[in-house]
C-alpha cells in the first residue's frame, strides 16, 4: 500500500511540477522577448 | 580543436560533426514520420517529407533567431501538454495503482531485463554521444559568461530528469493499455487513442514541438560547422558574407535531404540515434575533454585517438558484429583513450598555460 503511494506521489506530482516549472520559464522568456526584442 | 590537435584534428571534428549532427536529424525525421503516421494515418515516408520540409524551411530562412524563437514556443508546448497526456492516460488506466499492478514487474526495477553490459553501453551510448554535441555548444557559447552558461546546463538537466519521468510513464501507460505495443508508437498510440478531440491537436502539435526543435538545432549546427569549420579554413577563406548565408541556406537544404533519406533506412528511432552517438562518443568527445579542462596539446594524440577511436568502433560494430556483448561504441571509447594516452607520451605532448582561454569557435 505504501508503495502504491509513493507511485501516485509521483506520477501525478511530477508532471504538475513539470507544467508549473514550463509556464514560469515561458513566462522568462516572453518576458525576455518583450523586453529585448519589442521595446528595443 | 585546431588550437590543440593541429588543422588536421578541425577538420575531422568538423567533418564528424556534421556527420553526427545529419544521423541525430535523420533520427527526428524518422520520429515527425512516425507521429504523422500513428496519428494521421498517412504513410511514414509522407509524414517525414511534410515534417521535414516545415523545419527545413524555417530553418533555412530564419537561420538561429528562428530556431531560438520556435524553441521557446515548443519547449512550452512540450512541457504542458505532454505532462497533461500522461494525467489524462493515469485516468484511463484507472490510476497508479492499476499502473502499477499491469505492467511486467520488471519495468519498474532498476535495469529490468536488461544485463549490467547492456545497460552501461546504453547508459555510456547516451551520456557521451551527446555530449558537447555542436548544438549544446552553440547554446553554451550564446550565454553572457561561464557561470550563466553553467547555471543553464545545470537547471536544464535538473528539469531533463522530471520531463524525462513523464515521457517513460506515458511508454508504462502505453504498455499497460497495449501490452503489445512496439516502444516507437507508445505516445502516437495514446494520443491517437485516448485524449478527449480538443486535446488531441494540442499534444500532437506538443509531440511535433518536441521533434521540429531539436531538429531545426541540428540542421542549424550542420550548416555553421560546414561553413565555420570545413569551406571557410579548408576550401574558400574569401567567402562573401552574403554568399556564406546562401551557403548555409543551401546545405539547410541538402542536408535535411540526406537526414530524409537516412530516417527511412534506418529500423527505429533509437537505432538512429545509436548509429549517430557511435560517430561521436568513440573520437571527439574525449580529445575535446582532455584539451578543454585540462588544457592538453599534442597533434600526434588528438589526430590518432580520432581516427583509431572510430576505426575500433566501426570494425567491431560491422565486421566483428560486436562480440562478447560489447557495443563498438564502448570499444571505440577505449581505444580512443588509450591511442590519445599513447600517443601524448611518446611524442611529447604539452599542456596549455593556466591563464590561456578558449576562444569562440575553437
Amino acid at each position: 500500500m505504501r508503495e502504491v503511494s509513493i507511485y501516485a506521489l509521483l506520477l501525478y506530482g511530477v508532471p504538475i511540477v513539470v507544467i508549473l516549472v514550463t509556464l514560469w520559464v515561458g513566462y522568462l522568456g516572453f518576458k525576455f522577448y518583450v523586453d529585448e526584442v519589442i521595446k528595443k | 580543436m585546431e588550437n590543440h590537435y593541429g588543422s588536421a584534428a578541425r577538420l575531422l571534428t568538423g567533418i564528424l560533426s556534421v556527420a553526427v549532427c545529419a544521423g541525430i536529424l535523420g533520427a527526428q525525421a524518422l520520429a515527425v514520420g512516425t507521429i504523422f503516421n500513428a496519428i494521421l494515418g498517412v504513410s511514414t515516408t509522407v509524414g517525414i517529407l511534410i515534417g521535414m520540409s516545415i523545419v527545413v524551411l524555417y530553418s533555412s530562412f530564419g537561420g538561429v533567431w528562428a530556431v531560438i524563437q520556435t524553441d521557446m514556443l515548443q519547449f512550452v508546448f512540450l512541457g504542458v501538454f505532454l505532462p497533461v497526456t500522461l494525467i489524462i492516460g493515469l485516468i484511463e488506466v484507472g490510476g497508479p495503482a492499476e499502473l502499477v499492478s499491469s505492467v511486467p514487474a520488471d519495468h519498474l526495477s532498476f535495469g529490468g531485463t536488461w544485463t549490467i553490459g547492456l545497460f552501461v553501453s546504453t547508459f555510456l551510448a547516451f551520456l557521451l554521444g551527446e555530449t558537447l554535441v555542436p548544438p549544446y555548444t552553440q547554446r553554451a557559447f550564446s550565454t553572457p559568461d561561464p557561470t550563466n552558461a553553467r547555471k543553464g546546463y545545470v537547471m536544464s538537466g535538473i528539469f531533463a530528469f522530471f520531463f524525462f519521468f513523464v515521457s517513460a510513464s506515458i511508454g508504462l501507460v502505453a504498455l499497460a493499455l497495449y501490452p503489445h505495443i512496439s516502444p516507437d508508437q507508445a505516445i502516437p498510440m495514446i494520443v491517437k487513442n485516448i485524449l478527449p478531440i480538443g486535446i488531441t491537436g494540442l499534444v500532437v502539435a506538443a509531440l511535433l514541438a518536441v521533434v521540429m526543435s531539436t531538429a531545426s538545432s541540428y540542421l542549424n549546427s550542420i550548416a555553421v560547422v560546414f561553413v565555420k569549420d570545413i569551406y571557410l579554413p579548408f576550401i574558400n577563406p574569401n567567402l562573401s558574407a552574403s554568399r556564406k548565408v546562401w551557403l548555409e541556406r543551401l546545405l539547410s537544404l541538402v542536408v535535411g535531404g540526406a537526414a530524409i533519406l537516412f530516417a527511412v533506412s534506418v529500423p527505429s528511432i533509437v537505432d538512429a540515434l545509436l548509429y549517430s552517438y557511435a560517430l561521436w562518443a568513440p573520437t571527439i568527445i574525449i580529445p575535446l575533454i582532455l584539451a578543454v579542462v585540462w588544457g592538453l596539446r599534442s597533434m600526434v594524440a588528438g589526430v590518432s585517438a580520432i581516427v583509431a577511436g572510430g576505426v575500433a568502433a566501426a570494425v567491431w560494430t560491422w565486421v566483428l558484429h560486436e562480440p562478447f556483448g560489447l557495443t563498438g561504441l564502448v570499444v571505440g571509447i577505449v581505444v580512443n583513450v588509450v591511442v590519445f594516452a599513447v600517443g601524448y607520451w611518446v611524442a611529447g605532448g604539452e599542456r596549455r598555460p593556466a591563464s590561456t582561454t578558449v576562444s569562440e569557435g575553437e
